[in-house]
């Protein structure tokens, strides 16, 4: 039987540098999915780089009686936070060309739909995106949201839908036709 | 339930998230507005394309996480090194400033002078000394004074004697002068009378009938 993260926790701070990375094994692909969608593929990788770094200078502060999935999640948040400010100095997104989807309707493969959702994601504003990614890919329920970025359920329920239609119009503006473009 | 109260529902519907009671009446209302139905769809069509999102996956260097971990460290000790110097130079400053007023530091010709303590309140404007009385004779004079007194008391009078007979002698001298001059001055006249009675009588001599008829 796996030891849980938090007999991991309490082993590294015994000392155990082994039960350190035993916790980034088992966390990094998931925070390497969330920072994808939350800050872009291209970030990804350092982002998560940078995740673990803060878990392991917050490793004295961390407190056993909330979930470690939460604690590493709110870490997570952040550090997209960040590089979400950082990235606003850069070139803005709406600057891009659309895409060119005027070939076959087979040209339009499952390559072309992650671009378009990459790209309409990084057009959502940050708490939008957030709500949507926790609500959509990480399965969180709205609870578990309002406990995680400390906003109430009801407005990140309202928030959710406001970002699913923003979301709906930016792929239309990037060129997806919700109808026929389908993946 | 009207159009916009359903739409408001449906990411709820979509997602699992709307009550029993909610569901029922969206659907109700679904069921008879092709519009609706319409953006139900829509929306559904838009969740399914966000699965096409990346899926990324990272291997997280933990040797170079230790190495940038200690970087920070060192990189924060360093800030806070700096913190205290800075600190502690600030605080000796205000310290300075507040007893450099009690502190004297002079270089004089043979000597190097630290001094320590409070220095003198400058004191208050006084007012100007009034001027000393003139006394004269206002202490017994000794006996040098008085001889030297005596002694320029009795050059005064030897000077004053002897300007008083320079100028008797003078008058005198000026009395002769006049004297002299008026001497002169009746001589000139009786030798001027002699000389007209000399050329009347040489006139008389030398024009006798002159005085008679007259000259011709």
């Amino acid at each position: 039987m796996e030891p849980s993260d938090a007999d991991l926790m309490r082993q590294w701070r015994a000392g155990d540098g082994r039960a350190f990375e035993a916790l980034v094994r088992r966390w990094q692909d998931a925070m390497a999915r969330l920072l994808a969608r939350l800050a872009g593929p291209d970030a990804a990788a350092d982002l998560c780089q940078d995740v673990f770094l803060r878990v392991y200078q917050a490793g004295a502060r961390y407190r056993e009686e909330g979930a470690f999935s939460t604690w590493i999640y709110r870490i997570a948040l952040n550090v997209a936070r960040d590089a979400g400010r950082r990235r606003r100095g850069s070139v803005p997104l709406d600057d891009r060309e659309p895409f060119d989807v005027t070939g076959p309707h087979e040209a339009l493969c499952r390559r072309e739909a992650v671009e378009f959702v990459t790209r309409a994601l990084a057009k959502l504003p940050d708490d939008l995106r957030e709500v949507l990614v926790l609500r959509h890919y990480e399965g969180l329920n709205f609870e578990q949201i309002a406990r995680l970025t400390g906003t109430p359920a009801s407005t990140l329920k309202s928030r959710f839908a406001v970002a699913l239609r923003r979301l709906r119009a930016d792929l239309r503006a990037l060129g997806w036709d919700s109808g026929e473009n389908e993946p | 339930m009207n159009c916009d109260a359903a739409r408001n529902f449906l990411p709820g519907l979509l997602y699992g998230d709307s009550s029993p009671e909610e569901a029922g009446q969206v659907q109700a209302h679904l069921d008879g507005c092709a519009a609706c139905r319409a953006e139900q769809a829509s929306l559904a069509r838009t969740r399914r394309l966000l699965d096409a999102a990346p899926v990324a996956s990272a291997n997280v260097d933990v040797a170079r996480l230790y190495r940038e971990a200690a970087a920070l460290q060192e990189r924060r000790l360093r800030c806070w090194r700096r913190l205290a110097v800075a600190t502690l130079a600030a605080a000796a400053a205000v310290v300075l400033l507040a007893l450099a007023p009690r502190l004297e530091v002079r270089c004089e010709a043979h000597q190097f002078v630290v001094r320590w303590g409070e220095t003198p309140a400058p004191e208050p404007p006084a007012l100007a000394p009034p001027e000393p009385p003139i006394v004269v004779a206002s202490a017994p004079p000794s006996a040098e004074v008085e001889g030297r007194l005596r002694l320029l008391g009795d050059l005064v009078q030897a000077l004053s004697n002897e300007v008083e007979a320079r100028d008797g002698r003078r008058q005198q001298d000026m009395a002769a002068l006049e004297a002299q001059v008026l001497a002169l001055r009746r001589q000139a006249g009786e030798l001027r009378l002699a000389v007209e009675k000399d050329v009347a009588a040489l006139y008389t001599a030398q024009f006798p009938e002159t005085k008679k008829g007259g000259p011709q």
